[in-house]
């Protein structure tokens, strides 16, 4: 679909009070909600993963939903989203290994994935130190300036 | 530069005249044994230099080569660029200059910085396509750049680059040169250059940007069959040798300047003239993206850069993909 379609399709939606809109179009299909973070909003709250929840939240006590780690911890992670419009590309080249992987531990500096957009093979940096504990894209797929691709959570 | 490149540096500059000279000779001039000077001379053919040796007369280029020289590059620079640029590098063999430069990228001496390799030893295209150049016979070069903004900014960077380089080779008399989307350089539908930016951004804030350019000057024919695709070099369109070094000092004027209108206007400092170069327009094409391939007229590019293309009557917008001319049968 083209991707000023889609991005059309987002102004519209912020536009309008509408949640969610889904469009098929031939085989092809878009779904955009309002309810994943937008770019403009760095936090991402991600669903409760069985990961070792003490450690984290030791990490992390000036966060306030720590307190209530004992029970069901919404584990918050930092987003990192496209800085340009473009191609993702999960590894240097094809064939060659993804520059991280889910669970995967990166420091800041550490390059995500690139984005290609007229030749200019852009390495997206990471701004945080943590864990990559969600990729938002698929090896090739385009993604909108602002789009999210990573959330890295803090360790 | 080690030893062992001296040595074979100075072999170089001894065969660049295209003339015989004896292994015992060179054995001699360079204080090692005529058995290490045949090595030697092994390894230029890895080079991609072609070196006939015959028994009893010697050894020789099948050419003259003009070697790269920093002294020659900065001489052809009119005083105004020579003091933009900050540093110049220009070495015999590299893995490849984008790489080079890439290793400089948190120093200060990475921007305004080219670099320029006789032979690259992974020279490198698209999605980890390989480049080839034997030594000498083309220019690989790379400059490095600083942006105090992210990569939106200077997306069109690609395509205005394309546009720098074409001015370079009509300065040398070539004026059939022109641009496949967004930066090939093409004449007749036969690839004369390439080039390829990479960059490194931080999701806010600054960028650096390394613009790698290729470009073919006198391929060895043996060489040319090898490419997969339809390739040319300066040689055949200008139908004459021409100084290499002087092409690198027309390149570096051309894209220092080409930034500094970048950075006051924009894409709209080039646009009017990538479209007049644009040698694809109104033709059938194939655009080959990650995930599938469409089929459709080239319609040119918008004020942004992006591809235009008519796919089943409607128009629609590219950022990224390889076009291929679609052959009428």
């Amino acid at each position: 679909m083209d991707i000023r379609k889609v991005k059309k399709l987002i102004e519209l939606l912020e536009e309008s009070g509408v949640a969610e809109i889904e469009i098929h179009e031939g085989e092809e299909s878009v779904r955009i909600s309002r309810t994943s973070a937008a770019p403009v909003a760095p936090t991402y709250v991600q669903a409760p993963q069985p990961q070792p929840v003490a450690a984290s939240a030791a990490a992390t006590p000036e966060k306030t939903f720590s307190a209530a780690a004992d029970e069901e911890p919404e584990i918050v992670g930092d987003l990192v989203s496209a800085p340009m419009v473009g191609i993702f590309y999960e590894a240097m080249a094809p064939g060659k290994p993804s520059f991280v992987e889910l669970g995967q531990s990166v420091k800041k500096g550490d390059v995500l994935c690139i984005i290609e957009a007229m030749k200019i093979m852009n390495q997206v940096e990471s701004e945080f130190n943590g864990v990559v504990s969600k990729i938002m894209v698929e090896n090739g797929d385009p993604v909108e300036y602002g789009q999210p691709l990573f959330v890295i959570r803090e360790q | 530069m080690s030893k062992a490149m001296d040595k074979q540096q100075y072999l170089i500059s001894r065969l660049a005249d295209g003339n015989f000279h004896s292994g015992e000779s060179l054995a001699e001039e360079m204080g090692i044994s005529r058995a290490a000077v045949w090595k030697r001379i092994k390894t230029l053919s890895n080079y991609g230099l072609d070196v006939y040796s015959v028994h009893g007369k010697g050894h020789r280029l099948s050419r003259s080569l003009e070697i790269l020289d920093t002294d020659k590059i900065v001489a052809s620079l009119s005083d105004k660029f020579a003091d933009s640029l900050k540093g110049l590098t220009v070495l015999p063999v590299l893995d490849s200059t984008n790489q080079f430069l890439y290793r400089q990228l948190n120093n200060d001496s990475f921007h305004a910085h080219v670099v320029v390799a006789e032979y690259q030893e992974s020279g490198k295209g698209r999605r980890g396509n390989d480049w080839l150049s034997p030594y000498g016979s083309g220019i690989c070069m790379s400059l490095g750049w600083h942006f105090q903004s992210t990569p939106a900014s200077y997306t069109a960077l690609s395509l205005a680059t394309g546009v720098a380089v074409c001015r370079s080779l009509q300065r040398l008399g070539i004026t059939n040169a022109g641009l496949k989307w967004p930066n090939d350089i093409i004449s007749e539908g036969k690839k004369l250059g390439g080039i390829l930016l990479e960059s490194r951004s931080e999701t806010a804030g600054c960028s650096d940007v390394v613009i790698g350019i290729g470009i073919n000057v006198d391929l060895p024919e043996q060489v040319l069959n090898t490419i997969s695709q339809a390739v040319t070099d300066t040689s055949k369109l200008t139908q004459q040798i021409i100084s290499r070094n002087k092409l690198v000092g027309y390149l570096i004027e051309d894209l220092l300047h080409m930034l500094k209108e970048y950075q006051e206007h924009g894409f709209a400092s080039c646009i009017q003239e990538w479209r007049q170069l644009d040698e694809l327009k109104g033709r059938d094409a194939d655009l080959i993206l990650p995930n599938e391939t469409l089929s459709g007229k080239i319609l040119g590019i918008d004020e942004s850069g992006l591809l235009l293309m008519l796919i089943a009557g409607e128009s629609r917008s590219f950022s990224s993909g390889e076009l291929s001319l679609r052959v009428h049968t």
